[in-house]
């Protein structure tokens, strides 16, 4: 799902980049009066299992590949901004040492993944309380991955109408939404539950810190 | 009747003309092209995907799609930085910018994973060595960045731990 570079316009990229470094900022100065030490060595290790197994890729139908996002896993144990600002982290070692997500599509796999996941995934964590605790974290497990699956898809099938010379040619990504949609979304509503499955298992073993 | 005769032979005069311009020509020749390969993490070729090819002017030069190696094709008509991409429809592929000189061979390319080659064009078999090189490098990129990742959470904690200490 990592957007890679070349595929995004800068009418895109820009204005992603201005709005995840005012978030950044923001999460940074709320990290140092909201973040518990003593969850630090818990954090890191979620963040870390999110990027191992977001390098493990497996095979879709139809020749595609996906992998686990770890996204909801992070965020329902840690809550929104410090899954935001972890799994930010991630895209950062991966778009600069990894070749895997664009430097340049890092604020918008930031904004889409990192944010825009996690916040799903505490949003129908909270809305599903009165279920039992396991079903809520699983099915928050799935809304990590499948929200960003959705908004990676808008994102990509804008760009040919973004973007174009002359002629009407795309000058980045080609495909519209009715391409991208369908070819994005649906592999990710079966690997989000693989992402929920991973959440059960990372609250079972890590545990839960309280809201944030 | 000799105009008859004039008339007719002008209709096939025009009538040649018309099929010629219906016609094609082919031209073959031996020139110099630059491959560019698409992979994925675990080094399989890329097939398939729609590909580009855009000039040093930012114009399309040519549209397809990677051949069942994963490669890409072209022959620059002048010297700059190109670009070829390959994408699928679900958002994968990536990114070659290629530098060719003023003898239309290749300068160098940085692929989408930030690895630079240098390279002339009699050395562009060593190209895929070079990819191969890199993908072995992957596991020693992969843990060196799992260090910075968890080195970095370290730097958390220190600084949370100054700031407020134990009571």
């Amino acid at each position: 799902m990592h957007i890679p570079d070349g595929f995004i316009a800068p009418q895109t990229y820009v204005p992603a980049y201005g709005f995840a470094g005012v978030l950044w900022a923001v999460g940074l100065r709320r990290l140092r009066r909201t973040l518990d030490p003593a969850a630090v060595p818990r954090l890191a290790v979620a963040t870390a299992v999110a990027f191992a197994l977001m390098m493990v890729t497996f095979p879709l139908p139809g020749g595609s590949t996906a992998h686990v996002s770890g996204v909801g896993m992070v965020a329902v144990l840690f809550g929104v901004w410090n899954s935001f600002l972890a799994l930010s982290l991630v895209y950062m070692m991966q778009a600069f040492m990894l070749g895997d997500g664009g430097v340049t599509a890092l604020p918008v796999n930031a904004l889409a993944m990192g944010l825009a996941g996690s916040v799903a995934a505490v949003l129908t964590y909270r809305l599903l309380r009165r279920l039992p605790r396991l079903a809520g974290v699983f099915a928050a497990g799935w809304m990590g991955t499948v929200v960003p699956a959705v908004l990676v898809a808008l994102v990509l099938g804008w760009q040919p109408h973004l973007a174009h010379d002359a002629t009407g040619d795309p000058l980045f990504f080609p495909f519209s939404w009715n391409v991208t949609v369908p070819a994005v979304v649906l592999p990710h509503l079966l690997v989000g539950v693989a992402d929920g499955m991973l959440a059960v298992m990372a609250w079972r073993v890590l545990g839960r810190e309280e809201d944030s | 009747m000799a105009i008859l005769r004039v008339l007719f032979c002008c209709l096939l005069v025009v009538a040649a003309s018309g099929a010629l311009a219906h016609g094609g020509h082919g031209q073959t020749s031996v020139q110099p092209a630059i491959t560019v390969t698409f992979t994925d993490h675990d080094g399989n070729p890329q097939d398939g995907l729609s590909s580009r090819v855009f000039g040093p002017d930012g114009q399309r030069h040519l549209a397809g799609q990677t051949d069942a190696l994963g490669r890409v094709v072209f022959l620059p008509d002048r010297a700059g930085e190109w670009v070829v991409k390959a994408m699928s429809e679900d958002g994968h592929g990536g990114t070659v910018n290629v530098q060719v000189g003023e003898n239309l061979l290749l300068v160098g390319s940085a692929d989408a994973h930030g690895h630079e080659h240098d390279h002339d064009q009699a050395a562009a078999q060593d190209h895929l060595h070079e990819h191969d090189n890199a993908a072995s490098g992957g596991g020693m990129s992969f843990g060196a960045a799992l260090g910075y990742l968890l080195g970095a959470f370290g730097v958390v904690a220190l600084i949370l731990s100054r700031k407020r200490p134990a009571a």
